[in-house]
């Protein structure tokens, strides 16, 4: 249970994903991540390229098997699913992919598609099934016609829309929106936007939103997690993080979004990060951020910060920090 | 340095008929500016630039208009003195590093092969020293020894940087920036920024900065140029179009992005459908299909530019019949709507 009195619907504990080389050495993608999302609640995936977030999003939903720690839905970890448990969970948890246009098969119909989690599951057969892919389609903005069509027919926004109805028509409880927008243009991501915040609100879906597109992500969701190199370095309510954030990472990454305001941007101070993100094969001990960090100390190039709670709700992983 | 592009129009025929990408574009830029050009995909920015550069083939596209710079025309130029300026008088840096790069020659001959291309009896040691001394000054640290190795040991934001190097080694009076961060993280994205704003001080270029993110531009822009299905449809100082927007369409691209001081719940605003199909591009306005405050007259007939407000000389206008005398009163009337694009509706 958070704060609120909502219980987690899903919830990931020291939750490791690694792979293994072919050279030798070992890529930690996601090297203990803990978090969880409430029931109808929305929990934004922030960081830059190559940090683990589609990583972590794919492994919520069974995609990887965990290296270590587990994944918990609706109570339950994912691992030790019995079959059946396991096809309903293949049913509750839907993924929306970034990319509108390799995401779908091309010599597929667009009501194939759309139909096809609903024949693996037997949820409607014939007419129905007919009915409610059109009633999918309308949800999302699309016409009936467009059924009989193929994906390279229409615009990426449009894409975009058929794939949110794809993992919409086995009515899920879960679903993790990877970069759901980036791949659109910006009048085309608001309409998208718009798109799913309606339907969280219609269907009380739970939503991971990854994103390295920060100011969407306030916009969007309630609480934000902000990842760097496989793990989470802070975690708050998407006001606090914002407003007051913690970890000298996080800070540096909100001071870098690029404001659209003249006069605004011009009275602001970055913090700039030097250098690019290390690579997560065999990361060296320590807090990940501090060959970057600008008030790193000796300790934290040799002890792994601990995660602590340092307002109510409000957690990060960082040595500095209260010093 | 000055460059100005008058009544620039480029169509490319295809299977499927003639593509109008770019109706009758007019910008300037001037001595030590910056302008930055803004839209969406498909918006006839891009191609804009690389008929600047003369990077697009004619015939099978078809070219009218002029491009001068310094007072030279361009477009018409035999092919031997276009290679003259492009590359030393004018730069450009391309949106993806990771395909603008030759994988299979070491960075720093890549470099060095601009310099020795325009000077052939450059000696070798000098160009690799002045490559050396640029991919310094793009902010690779080691410059002497990266300029052995190859592009894919490079990271994004260090493969952008040497681009950049070899868009600068000649000491172009002009850089075309298109993209240039698209590809690249936030952080990163304000090195190369910072980057780019510092080298245009330092060496007193001129910048075009083609970008679909208003934010990128704000912090650089002296001037912008807003364009939307092939046409510029707003353009003035910086300020004037981020403060007080004249087009219907920069208003709602500067809506449409949340901003990071809005209260949760603000509502986002959403332009409907897309931009119209420039196979068969409309006879009027080109946003009259997705404009909140299109009036009749915006069908039938293409608007010219009205003048919004003129600053310290530099106008602030737009192509759009709301400034036009009977379109003023239409106007007012939605911006006291709170500019929200719930406005009046369509306007008949």
């Amino acid at each position: 249970m958070d704060a609120r009195g909502v219980s987690p619907a899903v919830e990931a504990r020291d939750l490791k994903v690694h792979f293994s080389l072919l050279g030798g050495g070992l890529l930690k993608a996601v090297d203990g991540v803990s978090f969880e999302i409430g029931a109808g609640r929305t929990l934004g995936l922030v960081g830059e390229s190559g940090c683990g977030k589609s990583t972590t999003g794919r492994a919520l939903l069974g995609m990887y098997e965990p290296t270590g720690g587990e994944v918990r839905f609706e109570g339950k970890d994912i691992a030790k699913m019995s079959g059946l448990e396991k096809t309903r969970f293949t049913r509750y948890g839907q993924m929306i992919f970034q990319d509108p246009y390799s995401s779908l098969n091309p010599r597929m119909t667009v009501a194939d598609i759309v139909g096809e989690g609903i024949d693996i599951h037997r949820i409607y057969r014939g007419r129905e099934r007919m009915d409610r892919i059109h009633e999918l389609l309308s949800m999302v903005g699309l016409e009936r016609s467009h059924g009989d069509r193929f994906p390279h027919e229409f615009s990426g926004g449009q894409r975009q829309r058929i794939g949110i109805a794809r993992a919409l028509a086995v009515e899920p409880s879960f679903v993790v929106c990877d970069e759901p927008i980036s791949a659109l243009d910006v009048s085309i991501q608001s309409q998208i936007v718009n798109l799913l915040m309606d339907l969280q609100g219609r269907l009380s879906l739970t939503y991971l939103f990854i994103s390295h597109d920060l100011s969407m992500v306030k916009y969007i969701c309630e609480r934000v997690a902000v990842m760097y190199l496989g793990v989470i370095v802070e975690l708050a309510a998407s006001d606090q993080l914002y407003r007051n954030p913690r970890h000298p990472y996080t800070r540096a990454l909100l001071s870098a979004i690029p404001v659209a305001d003249p006069v605004k941007e011009r009275a602001r101070t970055r913090v700039v990060l030097e250098g690019d993100v290390p690579s997560p094969i065999d990361p060296p001990p320590g807090c990940r951020f501090a060959g970057r960090c600008p008030v790193a100390s000796a300790r934290c190039a040799q002890t792994t910060p601990e995660w602590r709670e340092i307002d109510s709700g409000h957690f990060t992983a960082c040595w500095r920090e209260g010093e | 340095m000055s460059l100005s592009v008058r009544n620039l129009e480029v169509s490319f025929r295809t299977y499927g008929g003639s593509v109008s990408a770019v109706r009758g574009v007019n910008i300037d830029v001037g001595e030590g500016e910056c302008l930055a050009v803004v839209g969406e995909s498909g918006c006839g920015k891009s191609v804009t630039a690389q008929t600047i550069m003369r990077l697009i083939p004619s015939p099978p596209a078809e070219i009218r208009g002029s491009v001068t710079m310094d007072g030279t025309e361009l477009l018409t130029l035999p092919e031997k003195r276009m290679k003259e300026i492009r590359g030393a008088k004018i730069g450009m840096i391309f949106q993806d590093p990771m395909t603008s790069l030759d994988p299979t020659m070491q960075i720093g001959k890549q470099i060095t092969e601009a310099l020795t291309a325009h000077d052939r009896g450059m000696r070798r040691g000098d160009a690799a020293d002045r490559a050396i001394e640029v991919l310094g000054m793009a902010g690779i640290p080691n410059p002497e020894k990266q300029f052995r190795r190859y592009a894919y040991e490079f990271s994004g934001g260090m493969r952008q940087r040497v681009v950049i190097a070899m868009a600068i080694i000649c000491r172009p009076r002009l850089l075309i920036a298109d993209e240039p961060t698209t590809a690249l993280d936030v952080t990163t994205q304000a090195q190369i920024l910072d980057l780019i704003r510092d080298l245009k001080t330092k060496l007193g270029t001129s910048v075009v900065i083609i970008t679909h993110d208003m934010g990128v531009v704000a912090n650089m822009a002296d001037r912008i140029a807003v364009f939307y299905a092939g046409q510029v449809v707003e353009e003035g100082r910086a300020e004037d179009v981020f403060q007080n927007p004249s087009h219907p369409y920069t208003a709602a691209l500067l809506l449409s992005r949340p901003s990071l001081d809005w209260d949760r719940g603000q509502k986002l605003a959403s332009v409907p459908g897309t931009p119209p199909d420039l196979f068969a591009p409309p006879a009027g306005c080109g946003f009259f299909d997705r404009c909140p405050a299109a009036m009749e007259v915006c069908r039938e007939s293409l608007p010219e530019f009205f003048e919004a407000e003129n600053r310290g000389g530099v106008s602030h206008r737009s192509l759009c019949w709301l400034h036009h005398q009977f379109g003023k009163a239409e106007l007012a009337r939605w911006i006291s709507g709170g500019r929200g694009l719930e406005g009046p509706g369509r306007l008949r």
